[in-house]
């Protein structure tokens, strides 16, 4: 009995807990219904006017919103694919040769997960490259800066695909490239998953280097719009609100559908760092 | 063998990935070396000049950074124990089993999916000295003397952003921990119940010992993005009241701004030698801990 009603206070302790996490997003999400005067008091009631409509269609038409969101798609999805190619081969080679030049090259990845980007230089680099400002910019340097996390997620698997598997394709016939391709990467689905996952969500809320390389208001990604509309709208909260719903959606979807995949690729790139 | 390994793991295959991060990694990385002494303010490396420390003397002779310094400490710092402390209670909470677990750890974990400038603005909103939900909250609860000015007083303003930054990031902590307390055998706490340890000395020498791989872990990772901050510092105060709440990576975003790339990069190579100290002494800390255990 004691230990029952011990159980029942833990859950009622964890669910008021909760509601930290709960009631901002609820603030949130409600005010981005209201009118502009009703939000401002930025109360949980219920919304008396309901401008559900006015302000999430006022987002999309000022807040550049549609453009920002094709563009975070090209920047996230190009990003994400080129990682999960250019590290699966990397990684493989890596792994495979285990010699004193790839153990220097683990070092190398080592200090580049942990240490920042110069960005300044690297900024005055891709500008002499005629690069800063464009997508490409950022997508080769999410490509760069996220190379030592998957890099090393992908040689934490190979640790346990087996050399026979390799050894037996070679005897089979399947060499080089065709090894990799056709052997080793149909092999590569979860840890793709986690990869993917990984890559998808740290591009798409990333907001320092889009920052710093994306300058003109086409090129915003959904971050950057969000930042820059609550800049000049500062005392419309209802819009602003709506903005980060908009903002947060399409994660958020992913999240209910995939939250076995998300956990455990957002938690694999911790541990790996 | 050598011939089977030029041919199957060809460099080929590790070239094109490695490529791209030694040239727009690395080779800013050590660039930064030489550009951090040199007057650096246009977009021209080769017309920059060798000025010698000076650049690291105006940094030091500047209120501003040491401030900035102060404060990227003082982040660190409190996410750092914040994270670890709650992430490991919710961790235990959750892991006895209760109805509601599920629930609990989707909620907890929902944060980390959030773009760090959606949640730092929502914030803002929150913290709001008049309307804000928190102060609202504690003038209910007829805590008035409690309500702050949270993101307006100097004094406050980078408590008011850590405890952002520790409400986005526990949920990674949590599910760590969450794991590691699952690996761990039951018959290890069904014996020392049967030698008399009460429930503070089951996790003090069961619990706490064989969860510190992942404790380590959450540790690092929290040290070393504390002392990158700059995202939620930009979008929640923009460095303000004043310069109050500027750290070492918003000052180098400051630098760059203001053209004054020299010291921007000086700046950011501070930060790069801070944090590659910091974390080699506390790993030689802690490795060595780890053999005395």
């Amino acid at each position: 009995m004691n230990l029952k009603l011990k159980k029942w206070w833990l859950e009622i302790m964890g669910v008021c807990l909760s509601g930290l996490v709960v009631l901002p997003s609820i603030i949130v999400l409600i005010n981005s219904f209201k009118t502009e005067g009703e939000a401002s008091d930025m109360s949980i009631a219920w919304p008396k006017d309901w401008n559900f409509v006015d302000n999430y269609s006022e987002v999309f038409r000022i807040g550049r919103i549609s453009t920002a969101f094709w563009n975070s798609i090209l920047i996230t999805g190009s990003s994400v694919i080129l990682l999960i190619v250019l590290c699966s081969t990397s990684a493989f080679v890596i792994q495979r040769r285990n010699s004193k030049f790839t153990k220097l090259l683990q070092v190398l990845l080592l200090g580049g997960m942990i240490l920042p980007l110069s960005i300044i230089i690297t900024y005055i680099l891709l500008y002499n490259l005629h690069l800063t400002g464009s997508f490409l910019a950022v997508i080769l340097l999410y490509v760069a800066t996220m190379y030592p996390v998957i890099a090393f997620l992908y040689i934490g698997f190979y640790n346990g695909v087996s050399r026979e598997i390799d050894e037996a394709a070679i005897i089979d016939g399947t060499k080089g490239y065709g090894l990799f391709f056709r052997v080793i990467f149909p092999l590569l689905k979860p840890i793709n998953a986690t990869a993917l996952v990984l890559g998808f969500v740290t591009v798409w809320n990333d907001f320092g280097l889009a920052l710093y390389f994306l300058n003109q208001a086409s090129k915003y990604t959904l971050g950057l719009t969000v930042f820059f509309f609550a800049g000049e709208k500062s005392s419309q909260w209802n819009l602003i609100f709506a903005d980060l719903i908009v903002v947060s959606i399409p994660v958020i979807i992913v999240y209910i559908f995939a939250q076995r995949f998300i956990v455990s690729g957002l938690t694999a790139g911790a541990v790996k760092s | 063998m050598n011939k089977l390994m030029r041919k199957n793991y060809t460099y080929g295959m590790l070239v094109p990935g490695l490529l791209l991060f030694l040239v727009l990694f690395i080779t800013p990385s050590m660039g930064a070396f030489y550009y951090a002494f040199t007057d650096l303010t246009d977009f021209n490396f080769f017309s920059a000049k060798y000025v010698g420390w000076e650049n690291f003397k105006t940094l030091f002779d500047t209120d501003g950074s040491m401030l900035a310094l102060k404060n990227t400490i003082i982040f660190t710092v409190v996410t750092t124990v914040f994270k670890i402390t709650i992430g490991l209670g919710l961790a235990v909470l959750l892991n006895m089993k209760l109805r509601t677990t599920l629930y609990l750890r989707t909620v907890f974990f929902f944060p980390v999916i959030l773009s760090t400038v959606a949640v730092a603005l929502a914030f803002s909103a929150i913290y709001h000295p008049t309307t804000g939900l928190l102060n609202q909250f504690l003038r209910l609860l007829g805590l008035d003397f409690l309500a702050q000015n949270w993101i307006t007083d100097r004094g406050l303003v980078m408590y008011s952003i850590s405890a952002v930054e520790v409400w986005k990031w526990t949920g990674i902590g949590m599910v760590l921990f969450l794991a590691g307390l699952q690996s761990i055998p039951q018959d290890a706490y069904e014996s020392a119940t049967i030698d008399g340890a009460n429930a503070w000395q089951q996790f003090r020498s069961i619990t706490l010992p064989l969860l510190l791989p992942s404790i380590k872990s959450v540790f690092f990772l929290s040290m070393i993005g504390g002392l990158k901050v700059f995202d939620i510092v930009i979008a929640l105060t923009n460095g303000g009241p004043g310069k109050a709440s500027t750290t070492l990576n918003y000052m180098v975003y400051e630098d760059f701004s203001k053209h004054f790339y020299g010291e921007g990069t000086a700046a950011s190579l501070l930060l790069f030698l801070l944090i590659l100290v910091t974390v080699a002494i506390l790993n030689l800390f802690i490795s060595r801990k780890e053999v005395e255990l």
